[in-house]
């Protein structure tokens, strides 16, 4: 089934540019990494922008409205919304970014060794991939966490666990594609090592794919992190996290909406950012650019 | 194929959902005197002696009667099953003498004999349906005593109408403990036709049946005319699940559901000032707090203890948290008897915590640990993280560093109770039968006989004098002298301070104004729903 | 075709081993002890010691793991710990909301995603595009969480229009035959229990569903886009015919090949996304069985629902493989 979708998802369309002329003239390039430098720098400069920290209780100063003092208000602790916003910033980016990093480099890495050695190491890798993907994604990451004990650290490990095998799937898939093509059968036939024809020739070629996925997987994995901390398996309180900030407001939602309805507007602008980067990179980085 | 989807199937599933919409102002007419409650989670079954959590005892305490029962509102015992009893001078011996011309719901007679063979299951190894052979939730010995070590009590069926039981030494708290839910009566028939677990199917003689049960859905019961104690004033009660506490309230703002077997604190005041609905409180028969390691780390010296109770602003928590609708606590709920009203709360007091630890020699205060627990508990409703977080922030103010390490319930329990943990831990209580012993006795006592702390008293909590009072208070009759015992061993308690002593969370339900003759139970259950009406 | 059905069912015997084997094994990872959990804040260490051994956790676990799998092949998956009813009962009870729930949600997701996709590249770069396009890329953003939530809030909460949870009105009876109350009361013809679960269903299909019709609405677009720069539509508009007709008999027919092909990846999205959704609505489905008894750790009852999550899944992605094999003319299997 993957293989069709590859299939179907190539693109049919070519329009031959230069890469940076197309970086320059896609907008949804350019909108998204302008978001997203908003974002970062908001969560880098945290203690800029705000004087207040995420964690500090003031129980006299609970539910308050916005003003000056407190830009978004403050919640059922007196912690400062605002402060809470940008300093859980840090940590779904980083759900985002490095839960996404992990499993594109290992997922990758194993999909290029099995679609290029084959034989044995390619039965076992798509054996125990059947087994992964017979799970619903998510049935099976909550599964991990419950074995594994709750907090981020092990839901990191539970993310990892599950989210290599669709990169090694789709690289997998085109290596497979690229396996056969001349340029690497004349590389062979001249002599190059398995290295050197992988990094030379097959990994060039491959990897466009597994980058332009790993920005919806960014997307999915902050989805996914800041679901198990909603439930209470991911990100622990006091952590600023924003599914947790959803979870823990959603118990004053019919008096404070807001303490749930601003950290999932977050979550929605940094994934809206993160899409739209994808979608311009798949523009730019279209075979034949 | 694919034009036939487009052309005929496309257009006849977006009418349907069209018409989903458009059915969305047709309201259903509820069938006459329905009351639904909701509540939070499922009941995991209904028979009254296997089961031992709250939601089943909600549902099971419109099903059944006891022998005794609570009154109506209160914690004191009246008359069940049983008419009337007499208990012996020294103690031991308790005859009931049974109401003549009951039914269980299936028709079986309840009478000494019937009685009888139900609780036969409870407290005699060779019935084939023995409870502890059985999986349950929990079985406490506290009732009839334990089989294992003898202390069991004999139970006989004198005449038709007579049942006693007999105990080899002095019970004082067994007639309480038997008014408890977990102590209702099924008909042995439903049990024989349930291979032993009528807990999907219960029948009992109290003043509502059962009729169905769906799954993480509801559960229904409908009035039992010929009830003995008068017939119930509504048709049917529904205890719809609901896990979102907003939903819950949203319903009952709504008329979906009629009582909020709980509220949040948030929404307190949102209750209050809605002129349809009615706040109901009461003092709960619970207890909160922060266990110390009492045998380990800084925690040894008293005056830490002390230390670390005048460090924590109990009534800001009350207020900020717990939105004012808790009590702090001086180490003894209020409403049992037994409380010694001399014994006042820790103020907050930081200058004294601070002399305090310094006399200990913590002058620069230490660093520990603390477990919690995120789910919220009958005894905690804000859960264990927010009291733990707002602990931590106070007593960084004089010294002591905490780390929180937070576990699921399961994993938190096992830890708590048979670890030999350091630091803190919250740590709770709510009341079983209304009796100080169960507070006093199981939440600090020490087991001199295998010296060890006894299971709950998770803070190692260990003063031989405080110890001497309550085992002398198990073996007083007399009411008035017992609770003299134990308000003194509430002052010893409150001077060691095992505990970080925090609040009692009162009872908290909220019902639509047209509900009548709804009264909170200090046992938080929904015994006497036959007095309750819809106007 | 037959052949091939046959050949998949075989490869999925093994997977389906490898899957008891993760899940059994799995759970006796965990921390934290089943009779402890039972016992709660209450009971002795005798207790503890007795439980234990009623519920066979003292013995080794590849016994426990053999007696385990001899059950599930027969579908037997044991006792749950909290309720003591047949852990097949129990999902026997949930597995129909859930089946209810994801299909409501899907046909939402792929009625508007198609309708949104087509409506776009019918228009290019027109407002309806770049609005619902926009809205798409928000759509598919949106943690299912938090949709569920802000649609309780607004129209079940401030609105009133729809209701606040659950299957149905309280406790109106109705027959169960499937367990699926809309196809109940259809059955039954049953006005009353098919309005009544049509408007408790209106909401959570929609939370469950958006992410998925944006995905769809994004892939027919592009798609349909690619599809009406090809000859056969150019041939076609030159022979006169009209655009509608354009589009619905010929473009959409080849749209609609990877719009299968994404139904069948979003399903696995759709079950997680049913864990979420049914804790804010309360709906009494697989997904909220799941979380309750992880959270109980009611091993026994974890195994199954998620056996069971694992075993339609797969039989859902292979009906997703059958029907895309028979749409497409291109693939036969031999």
């Amino acid at each position: 089934m993957a293989e069709h979708a590859a299939a179907a998802v190539r693109p049919i369309v070519h329009v031959p540019t230069t890469r940076w002329a197309r970086v320059r003239r896609s907008p949804t390039l350019l909108l998204g990494m302008a978001l997203l430098a908003v974002i970062v720098t908001a969560a880098a400069a945290a203690p800029l922008l705000t004087r207040y920290d995420s964690s500090s209780h003031d129980l006299d100063r609970t539910f308050e409205g916005p003003s000056r003092t407190h830009l978004l208000g403050t919640d059922n602790f007196g912690r400062d919304l605002f402060a809470r916003l940008l300093y859980g910033a840090r940590i779904d980016l980083m759900i985002g970014i490095f839960a996404t990093l992990v499993t594109l480099v290992v997922g990758s890495a194993i999909g290029l060794a099995a679609g290029y050695y084959g034989g044995r190491l390619d039965r076992v890798v798509m054996r125990l991939v059947d087994i992964v993907v017979a799970f619903p994604f998510f049935v099976l990451v909550i599964g991990l966490v419950a074995m594994l004990g709750t907090g981020l650290r092990n839901m990191f490990l539970a993310i990892w666990l599950v989210g290599w095998v669709s990169y090694a799937r789709i690289v997998r898939g085109e290596v497979l594609f690229v396996r056969t093509r001349e340029y690497v059968e004349a590389a062979r036939v001249i002599g190059a090592s398995d290295a050197g024809i992988v990094v030379r020739h097959v990994l060039p070629n491959v990897v466009t794919p597994a980058v332009v996925f790993s920005m919806s997987d960014v997307v999915l994995n902050i989805l996914l992190g800041s679901s198990l901390s909603f439930l209470g398996l991911g990100a622990q309180p006091p952590a600023p996290e924003w599914g947790l900030m959803i979870a823990e407001g959603r118990t004053f939602l019919a008096t404070a909406w807001w303490l749930s309805a601003l950290p999932g507007l977050a979550i929605v602008i940094t994934g809206v950012a993160f899409s739209l980067i994808g979608d311009g990179l798949a523009d730019v980085l279209r075979p034949g650019g | 194929m694919t034009r036939l989807v487009l052309h005929r199937v496309l257009p006849a599933l977006l009418a349907a959902m069209l018409a989903a919409f458009g059915l969305a102002g047709y309201a259903v007419a509820q069938a006459p005197k329905t009351l639904v409650i909701a509540i939070g989670a499922d009941q995991t079954g209904l028979d009254p002696q296997q089961v031992q959590n709250n939601e089943s005892g909600f549902v099971m305490s419109t099903i059944f009667d006891s022998l005794v029962n609570y009154k109506p509102g209160s914690s004191e015992i009246g008359p069940g099953l049983a008419q009337s009893w007499t208990v012996s001078p020294d103690g031991k011996v308790f005859t009931f003498r049974l109401r003549r011309g009951v039914k269980f719901h299936d028709g079986t007679p309840m009478n000494a004999r019937t009685v009888a063979e139900d609780l036969d299951r409870a407290i005699n190894p060779k019935n084939p349906c023995f409870v502890i052979d059985r999986k349950v939730d929990s079985y406490d010995e506290f009732t009839f005593g334990s089989v294992k070590d003898g202390s069991v009590a004999k139970m006989e069926a004198v005449d038709d109408y007579t049942l006693r039981f007999t105990f080899p030494t002095p019970n004082a708290p067994f007639l309480s403990s038997i008014a408890m839910i977990w102590q209702g009566i099924m008909s042995p028939k439903a049990t024989k036709d349930n291979n032993c677990d009528a807990g999907q199917h219960p029948v009992g003689t109290g003043p509502f049946k059962f009729v169905e049960a769906v799954r993480n859905d509801h559960v229904t019961v409908e009035a039992n005319r010929d009830y003995w104690g008068g017939k119930p004033k509504v048709d049917r009660i529904i205890f719809k699940i609901v896990p979102e506490s907003a939903t819950r309230m949203l319903m009952l703002e709504r008329n979906e559901v009629q009582i909020l077997a709980d509220v949040p604190p948030s929404d307190y005041a949102r209750v209050e000032q809605n002129k349809a609905l009615k706040f109901y409180k009461a003092a709960g028969l619970t207890i909160l707090g922060v266990a110390m390691s009492n045998d380990l780390g800084p925690f040894k010296d008293k005056r830490v203890r002390q230390a670390m109770n005048y460090a924590v602003d109990k009534d800001a928590i009350n207020k900020g948290l717990y939105a004012g609708a808790t009590t702090s606590s001086q180490g003894m709920p209020p409403v049992l008897w037994g409380y010694n009203k001399s014994v006042k709360p820790y103020a907050y007091d930081v200058a004294k915590a601070q002399a305090l630890l310094k006399e200990a020699g913590f002058a620069n205060g230490f660093s520990t640990d603390m477990m919690v627990y995120s789910n919220p508990r009958g005894y905690n409703p804000v859960g264990g993280a927010k009291l733990g977080e707002a602990v931590q922030g106070y007593l960084a103010k004089v010294g002591v560093q905490v780390k929180i390490t937070q576990y699921e319930w399961g994993a938190y329990l096992d830890r708590f109770r048979r670890q030999p943990w350091e630091g803190f831990a919250i740590s709770g209580w709510s009341g079983d039968n209304g009796d100080p012993d169960n507070f006093l006795g199981d939440l600090f006592e020490w087991d001199a006989a295998n010296n060890k702390a006894r299971i709950n008293n998770t803070g190692r909590h260990h003063n031989p004098a405080y110890d001497a009072l309550l085992q002398q208070a198990r073996q007083t009759t007399d009411q008035t002298k017992r609770a003299k015992l134990y308000e003194q061993a509430n002052q010893i308690l409150h001077d060691d301070a095992p505990w970080i002593f925090i609040n009692h969370t009162n009872q908290v339900r909220a019902a639509r104004t047209n509900v009548k003759g709804f009264l909170l139970n200090p046992l938080q259950m929904f015994f006497h729903m036959e007095l309750v009406s819809l106007e | 075709m037959l052949k091939h059905i046959q050949r998949r069912l075989l490869h999925l015997v093994p997977v389906l081993v490898g899957v008891s084997i993760l899940v059994f094994f799995g759970m006796h990872l965990i921390p934290g002890d089943v009779a402890q959990l039972l016992l709660g804040d209450k009971g002795s260490d005798a207790d503890l010691a007795r439980l234990r051994h009623q519920l066979g956790l003292d013995r080794p676990v590849y016994i426990q793991y053999l007696r385990f799998l001899s059950g599930a092949v027969r579908g037997d998956f044991g006792v749950s710990l909290r309720t003591r009813q047949p852990v097949i009962w129990e999902i026997g009870q949930a597995l129909p909301v859930t089946v209810q729930l994801s299909l409501a949600a899907l046909l939402f997701a792929v009625v508007t995603g198609l309708l949104l996709g087509v409506l776009a590249a019918r228009y290019p770069h027109s407002i309806v595009d770049t609005g619902s396009m926009a809205g798409v890329l928000i759509g598919v953003s949106m943690p299912v969480f938090w949709t569920g939530i802000l649609l309780l809030l607004v129209f079940g909460g401030l609105l009133g229009w729809l209701p606040l949870g659950g299957v149905l009105d309280g406790g109106m009876p109705y027959r169960r035959i499937t367990g699926m109350p809309v196809i109940d009361g259809l059955l039954a013809l049953d006005r009353a229990v098919v309005g009544s679960s049509l408007r408790h269903l209106v909401l959570p299909a929609v939370a469950l569903g958006a992410t998925a019709m944006g995905a769809i609405a994004r892939m027919a677009r592009s798609t349909m886009l690619d599809v009406l720069g090809f000859d056969f539509i150019r041939t076609a508009r030159a022979k006169g015919l009209a655009e509608r007709r354009v589009i619905s008999r010929h473009a959409l027919r080849n749209a609609l090949l990877p719009v299968v092909t994404l139904v069948g990846l979003q399903l696995g999205l759709l079950l997680s996304g049913a864990v979420l959704t049914e804790t804010i609505f309360s709906l009494p489905g697989l997904g909220r069985l799941a979380i309750t008894s992880v959270l109980a750790r009611d091993y026994p009852l974890v195994q199954g629902v998620v056996i069971i999550a694992a075993v339609v899944f797969v039989a859902a992605n292979l009906l997703v493989d059958l029907l895309y094999a028979y749409l497409d003319p291109r693939i036969r299997y031999g």
